[in-house]
């Protein structure tokens, strides 16, 4: 087994789970960048079928907090006790309730208003800033198209940032002139753009109709991210606008090519077990067989997954789509551990002089000199080591699988909304067929690296490479931790 | 062999989708009229608004074409004045990161990357760095009438008249207009001749076409007649103002002002809450003390002060100097010593009429009268001719026994204008009736 | 490679980056405001003094009598509504023509705007009802206009006073038949000459993107006139050859320069403050199209904008780089089409002294110089900055875009038509073809704008009807104008593209359907080809069975497998 390479595909692993990790937005700022005296205001409007749910988050900066103690501190001793924050709480809550109007075709509905929640937090100078959060309620018939009003007129002559969101839970919006995700992450983190000023929404109009999928809003990008990140965000925009565009058998085989390619270049993305799986063949002397067993598993099992999870979201209304996914998440990153327990325990197992052999092979560990590079477990032979391999090789499969690309769901999601489930499974299969020659490729490249690398020994390495199995059983543990961590934050948030 | 069919394969791949992506990059221009937030402008009125919509285009364009070096130098200058005009501080930051990335892009031979640098470094109080700067872009461009309305700026509140006077007429000599013409008007009420301030005033209200320019010069006239005891006047200005520009802040505070001149305190308390509750600056904090303390509101007043003291601590923290406000600050609160040294302090970084009076005023309150007459002296002589250092004046003459300047400075200042100042004037009337006739 | 230019560049980078961080690190906060000084509009937006284009020829439909315009204020939304664009009434517009070549104004052509306005303060609206006539009472913001001449130096002298100005075009409810409206707005004075001013159409047509070249931008995004539904105010003056050609006699001296000028009076703080009537500052200058892109680099314009043409030759800057100009170096650096050798004395000719074998220049041709008039003492001949126009050259039938590089002599630098595509000409010029003779293919389609999107009128004015509603075209492009009376010539500022004040989100970018399809379409393909390459080597591996690999079965005790056996 050559050292070099498990070494060298351990770094990459390990290159993969840096990667993997959730990404830093671009340049964070301190809370309060835009001023000492702004009021910024975050409205997140979440429609459902029978109701209308707001979330109003004000960030008053140090001096409108400053201003604004005396009502807080209404006793006036210098302290603010629970019961008078809550109360400021509700006081702020129903102003902005009067303040904030929605208009369902002209009908303005009526709030029902819940306090979120008051603090304090330190800003600068030794002075204070604070946050406001509220939550409206409010029925609302949307069962059948409808035209929503939004208008939010809290605190209309203060500067700061105002943002609105709009998410559709069951209802589907079209052309939403407002992303469904806060670009600030409702306010906490604001993005220095040289070529954008200070986002100033203080009203929108949305155009609603009932439907499923996770709302479609504008989704908005702060100029940043990687060309090739870009590349495949922008290829999926067109593979879904021909989803729906008129369906010629051009259209349908360019969608069909399309897919194919997507496929293969979210496979090429971090994610879908590759970490995992060139740190088995590292450390597991994976064949080719073994390479094309886990790109096909993984293929089959993320087609499967979402044609599922597909229909699910179909016959369900009230599935949060990004719920399920972040529950799958937890669930691949637990297999993905469970995998890499076995592989430690397979090592441990290994290192203990119990060896039982159906071959008449003498090992003499000690004292005895190969020529060849000699790994302590990478003996391909039937071995009950095999069958743990195999189970071992299926797991990481399903793991790699389980998680679906949000991509190939909406495209599925899309399809079927339109009438076009059939075309939508020809473009989930052609996905996963992408998929397929992706990670195989992967794999075949890593197993013939390795191979090559295996035909140079390299004894000055041999301590290390002992190391290797074990290095690489630990990075896949770390990174099946690492994915459930991951996954069971999104189900936090 | 098939594995290496399969690397070139693989690296074939890997080029063209290299090729593509930079292909669909470049292909990729974002089109932010296909998705508009809705306006919150009444349907059908189209805005006059030069400014933003300038800013909105060039945003626009430097997406396109990133290497545009005047336009970033342009929209930095742009985001300056949109700082000025809105008074939103976020706009400051941008303004900088646009302006030093003009100067990435072309680091000599900017001279409008120098010039937007230097108008930024006024807005922040920076008055000497403003004036280096200036002068760095007159030397590469001599013909730069903006260049000198920023060396103008500078040299006046650097405290230097002559160089201010003479930055002016070369703009004037380049670029006769509204920015040239505004200059110039302050100029002239700084040399005393109040009624050409006023014309020249006029001449750029008609060439201001933004409203936010509008509103600027209806302000300043309204000041001059302010200043000039002309209350009606000053009025007639501050409303047509607030016609072409709601939003123009100053003008709420000049209303306020002759409100509370005319007796009708609650309403000026009213325009003073909006105003601070809009734009919590020190300086219209500190007014709306002096006017609840005049009101008979100590307790509010005093919240004011510890607002307007907070948000100078703001300012400090965030890197900025302002002992002028500092020393206003701790006189209004009782602390003479304090604000003579923060005076003094300021004083040895410019010597502004402001500054002089400010320092006149700190040293009579904290006793040390002989010293504070020199200053209160210089202010009268360097700056515009107004009640209140006329009025400083006055107070340190009395206190030194010198009775017949007293009354003189005290008359004039009442004679300017009868209520400068809601505890002022009256303090002044009062100082005057104790001096009796001459 | 870094060049030791690239390093000097780094270096003086590194350097200039210190110094500034050094002097920028006062520049001071950013939070809340401190107290605040007196802060004064410093880049104010000036449109009504900013030149953008001049035009010069003899008249088509008039033989013997030549016609100059000039147009002011780009970028005028047509789109209704209470915008409308009066011409300043605190500034006078000229027309200035120098027929000896001494750079200095030998005819002054003068108009003076007033404002009769009944409004009266209580409303702002522009009109009250329909306005069927120039003169109807329900028009209740118009201008009037003052015209003065000026020749050899002499006084000013009104021609006409109070003459009216066609209004701004707000719309077919209010303004039924504009050109009823137009046709009142021609005056025509007893001696032949005809005046006009009022609003029209921009007749200019461009794609401004092309300038993006000197950014860093290429010439592949063409094809939109940036100018197209936009308006501007325009002066025009048609007169008789003799009133403007040196000694009254077109024949012997056929060779006029012109520019057009915006003036503001002198104010001095110091000492009197009176203004005098006769002392004028310049605030904005134009001749030539496109010089401000193509031959005054920027940090020059405000140079260029305040200065007469008599001093052009002095500032050294200007003529160096009209002598070794920039965008062909950018052109080659893209379409490797060799920038002809420096100093450019071809554009020297073309755009300082006009086309004249008398001053040494390489085109040999006697076209537009005033050197070629016959009374001209060459020794007071000063090279400048203008358009120069010979009215012994008779108006084609058929004009040609590309002027005289066209064949055409009557077009473009030979004075300026409305139809003549001065960008690509110029363009052309920059690339040599003035000196060849030749046009060069590879710019051949210059900047895919060809022709204005309206046709021009048959008779003075000659330029076309203002536009009503909106503009349509989104894409917008040129620069902020830095400084807004000092543009001497486009670039204006870029179109207002929108009407919201309030920035739309970055929304998300809609792709360009059809690039993204065929690089898709391509992707899939290889993909496919990928895919196919795989199930083929997967298929012939199955076919091999003793493939080199790691042997599947046990290894024999102690063998030394030595070096892979697979095939290299």
């Amino acid at each position: 087994m050559s050292r070099l390479v498990s070494l060298a595909l351990a770094a990459l692993g390990v290159i993969g789970i840096v990667l993997a990790l959730p990404a830093r937005p671009a340049s964070a700022q301190p809370a309060h960048p835009l001023g000492n005296f702004s009021v910024n205001q975050a409205i997140g409007l979440d429609l459902y079928p029978d109701r209308v749910a707001v979330t109003a988050i004000a960030d008053l900066a140090e001096l409108p907090t400053l201003q604004e103690r005396p009502a807080v501190d209404a006793n006036g001793d210098g302290t603010v006790s629970a019961p008078e924050s809550t109360a400021y709480n509700t006081r702020v809550c129903h102003a902005m309730a009067g303040a904030v109007t929605l208009r369902v075709d002209g009908h303005r509905v009526q709030w029902s208003v819940r306090p979120a929640g008051f603090a304090y937090r330190p800003g600068s100078a030794g002075l204070h800033t604070s946050r406001v959060s509220c939550a409206f309620t409010a029925a609302a018939d949307l069962t059948r198209p409808a035209t929503a009003d939004l208008v939010n007129g809290y605190r209309a002559d203060r500067i700061g940032w105002r943002e609105i969101t709009a998410a559709g839970h069951g209802i589907h919006i079209v052309h939403s002139p407002v992303p469904v995700h806060s670009v600030t992450n409702s306010l906490r983190s604001y993005p220095a753009d040289l070529l954008g000023s200070p986002l100033d929404q203080r009203s929108a109009r949305l155009q609603v109709e009932p439907g499923d999928g996770a709302g479609a809003g504008a989704a908005i990008h702060v100029s940043g991210g990687d060309p090739v990140s870009r590349w495949v965000a922008q290829a999926d925009r067109v593979l879904e606008r021909l989803v729906g565009g008129h369906l010629t058998p051009f259209v349908g085989a360019l969608a069909v090519l399309l897919a194919l390619t997507l496929g293969a270049a979210h496979a090429a993305l971090p994610g879908h077990g590759k970490t995992v799986m060139a740190a088995y063949i590292a450390g597991r002397r994976g064949r080719r067989r073994d390479a094309v067993t886990v790109g096909a598993i993984v293929t089959l099992t993320h087609t499967g997954g979402v044609l599922v999870l597909g229909l699910l979201l179909t016959a369900t209304a009230g599935l949060a789509g990004e719920v399920v996914l972040s529950w799958l998440g937890i669930a691949s990153g637990i297999l993905v551990t469970s995998v890499g327990v076995a592989m430690l325990a397979g090592v441990l197992r290994r290192r203990t002089p119990v060896h039982h052999h159906d071959h008449g092979h003498s090992h003499d560990h000690h004292g005895h000199s190969h020529e060849h590079p000699h790994d302590h477990h990478g003996h391909p032979h039937p071995h009950p080591p095999r069958q743990a391999g195999r189970l071992s090789l299926v797991g990481m499969g399903i793991a790699g699988g389980l998680v679906p690309s949000p991509s190939a769901l909406i495209v599925l999601l899309g399809a079927v909304g339109l009438g076009r489930t059939a075309f939508g499974v020809l473009l989930v299969l052609a996905y996963g067929a992408g998929m397929a020659a992706m990670l195989t490729a992967a794999g075949l490249v890593l197993v013939r690296i390795r191979d090559r690398w295996a035909s140079r020994p390299r004894r000055t390495l041999a301590r290390l490479a002992a190391l290797a199995p074990t290095g690489t059983a630990a990075l896949v543990l770390c990174v099946g931790l690492g994915l459930a961590g991951r996954a069971a934050l999104g189900v936090v948030h | 062999m098939r594995l290496r069919i399969l690397i070139i394969g693989l690296t074939a791949i890997l080029l063209t989708g290299v090729g593509a992506v930079f292909g669909l990059h470049h292909g990729d221009s974002p089109d932010p009229g296909g998705a508009q937030a809705s306006s919150s402008l009444p349907a059908g009125q189209a805005p006059a608004d030069q400014l933003a919509a300038s800013i909105a285009r060039a945003q626009k364009h430097l997406s396109a074409v990133p290497g545009d070096y005047p336009a970033w130098a342009a929209l930095g200058s742009a985001y300056t004045e949109r700082a000025r005009v809105t008074a939103d501080p976020s706009y400051y930051p941008k303004a900088e990161g646009a302006l030093r990335r003009s100067l990435q892009l072309r680091p000599t031979g900017n001279p409008a990357a120098l010039v937007g640098l230097g108008a930024l470094a006024n807005a922040r109080h920076g008055f000497a760095t403003a004036r280096d700067l200036a002068d760095r872009a007159l030397r590469m461009d001599p013909y730069s009438a903006d260049a000198y309305g920023v060396l103008a700026d500078a040299q006046t509140q650097l405290g230097h008249p002559a160089a201010a006077t003479e930055a002016i007429q070369h703009m004037l000599d380049l670029r006769p207009g509204l920015a040239a013409y505004a200059r110039a008007s302050y100029d002239l009420e700084q040399q005393g001749r109040v009624g050409d301030a006023v014309a020249l005033m006029r001449r750029a209200l008609v060439d201001a076409v933004d409203p936010a320019d509008i509103a600027f010069c209806r302000y300043q006239l309204g000041e001059l007649a302010w200043r000039a005891g002309r209350l009606d006047d000053a009025e007639t200005e501050y409303t047509a103002g607030q016609a072409a520009d709601p939003a123009y802040l100053p003008l709420l505070a000049g209303h306020a002002r002759v409100a509370a001149a005319r007796g009708r305190t609650a309403a000026a308390l009213a325009d003073y809450a909006e105003l601070t509750a809009r734009y919590p600056s020190p300086g219209y904090l500190m007014d709306y003390a002096t006017l609840l303390r005049a009101a008979g509101q100590p307790a509010r007043a005093g919240q004011q002060l510890a607002l307007a003291a907070a948000a100078l601590r703001l300012f400090s923290a965030n890197g900025g100097t302002d002992d002028l406000g500092a020393a206003q600050l701790a006189i209004a609160q009782g602390h003479a010593g304090q604000a003579v040294l923060a005076a003094k302090r300021e004083w040895s970084r410019r010597h502004f009429a402001d500054v002089a009076d400010m320092l006149g005023w700190a040293l009579h309150r904290s006793g040390a009268d002989a010293e504070a007459i020199s200053y209160a002296r210089k202010a009268n002589a360097l700056g515009t001719h107004n009640s209140g250092y006329l009025f400083h004046l006055g107070m340190i003459e009395l206190s030194l026994g010198r009775n017949a300047d007293a009354r003189r400075d005290l008359s004039a200042a009442l004679a300017l204008n009868p209520r400068f100042s809601p505890l002022d004037a009256p303090a002044a009337a009062a100082a005057l009736h104790r001096l009796g006739p001459r | 490679m870094r060049s030791s230019r690239t390093r000097r560049r780094g270096t003086a980078l590194a350097a200039l980056g210190l110094a500034l961080a050094a002097g920028v690190a006062g520049l001071g906060p950013s939070g809340a405001g401190a107290s605040s000084h007196r802060e004064a509009p410093l880049i104010a937006a000036d449109p009504a003094v900013d030149n953008t284009d001049v035009y010069a020829f003899a008249s088509p439909d008039r033989p013997g009598y030549a016609t100059f315009v000039a147009n002011f204020i780009p970028f005028e939304e047509p789109n209704g509504g209470p915008n409308f664009y009066p011409f300043a009434t605190d500034a006078v517009y000229n027309i200035n023509i120098d027929n000896n070549g001494d750079a200095r104004p030998d005819v002054v052509y003068r108009w003076t705007f007033h404002n009769v306005d009944k409004r009266g303060g209580s409303t702002f609206l522009y009109n009250n009802g329909p306005v069927t006539s120039i003169d109807d009472e329900n028009l209740l913001f118009r201008q009037t206009y003052t015209l003065q001449a000026s020749f050899n130096g002499g006084p000013f002298v009104t021609r006409v006073s109070n003459a009216p100005v066609a209004p701004s075009r707000v719309g077919p409810a209010s303004m039924p038949d504009y050109a009823k409206l137009r046709d009142q707005a021609v005056t025509t004075l007893p001696g032949g000459w005809k005046i006009f001013a009022g609003q029209a159409d921009d007749p200019f047509f461009l794609d401004l993107r092309v300038f993006d070249l000197l950014y860093g931008g290429n010439l592949k995004e063409v094809g939109q006139d940036t100018l197209g539904g936009y308006n501007v105010n325009t002066i025009a003056i048609q007169v008789p050859f003799k009133d403007v050609a040196l000694n009254e006699d077109a024949k012997r001296n056929p060779v006029v320069g012109i520019w057009s000028t915006a003036e503001r009076p002198r104010v001095r703080i110091t000492g009197q403050t009176t203004t005098s009537s006769k002392d004028w500052v310049q605030v904005s200058r134009l001749g030539n199209p496109l010089v401000n892109e193509v031959v005054v680099p920027s940090g020059l314009k405000d140079a260029f904008n305040a200065l007469p043409p008599d001093k052009d030759a002095s500032v050294a800057p200007v003529v160096a780089r009209v002598k070794d100009p920039e965008v062909p170096k950018l052109i080659q650096g893209i379409y490797g089409v060799k920038a002809p050798a420096t100093p450019r004395n071809d554009l020297v000719e073309i755009f300082l002294t006009g086309i004249t074998t008398k001053a040494g220049g390489p085109i040999k041709a006697d076209l537009n110089s005033q050197l070629n008039n016959a009374d001209v003492n060459p020794g007071s001949f000063r090279p400048s900055e203008m358009l120069r126009l010979n009215l012994s050259v008779k108006p084609t039938a058929k004009p040609n875009r590309l002027g005289v590089l066209g064949g055409d002599l009557q077009g473009f630098p030979n004075g300026r038509r409305l139809t003549d595509d001065v960008v690509d000409i110029e363009l052309q010029a920059l690339e040599g073809a003035a000196q060849t003779g030749k046009l060069v293919s590879a710019l051949a389609a210059g900047d895919g704008v060809n022709a204005n999107d309206h046709a021009f009128g048959t008779s003075f004015p000659y330029v076309a009807l203002p536009n009503v509603g909106a503009v349509n075209n989104g894409t917008s492009a040129g620069t902020l104008s830095q400084s807004s009376a000092a543009a001497a010539a486009p670039p204006r500022s870029a179109p207002p593209a929108e009407r919201s004040v309030r920035t739309a989100p970055v929304a998300y970018s809609a792709p360009d359907d059809t690039t993204n399809t065929v690089i898709t379409a391509t992707l899939g393909a290889v993909a496919v080809a990928l895919a196919s390459l795989l199930i083929a080597g997967w298929l012939m591996r199955r076919r091999r069975p003793a493939a080199a690999g790691p042997p599947q079965g046990p290894l024999p005790p102690s063998a030394a497998s030595g070096p892979d056996k697979s095939p290299a």
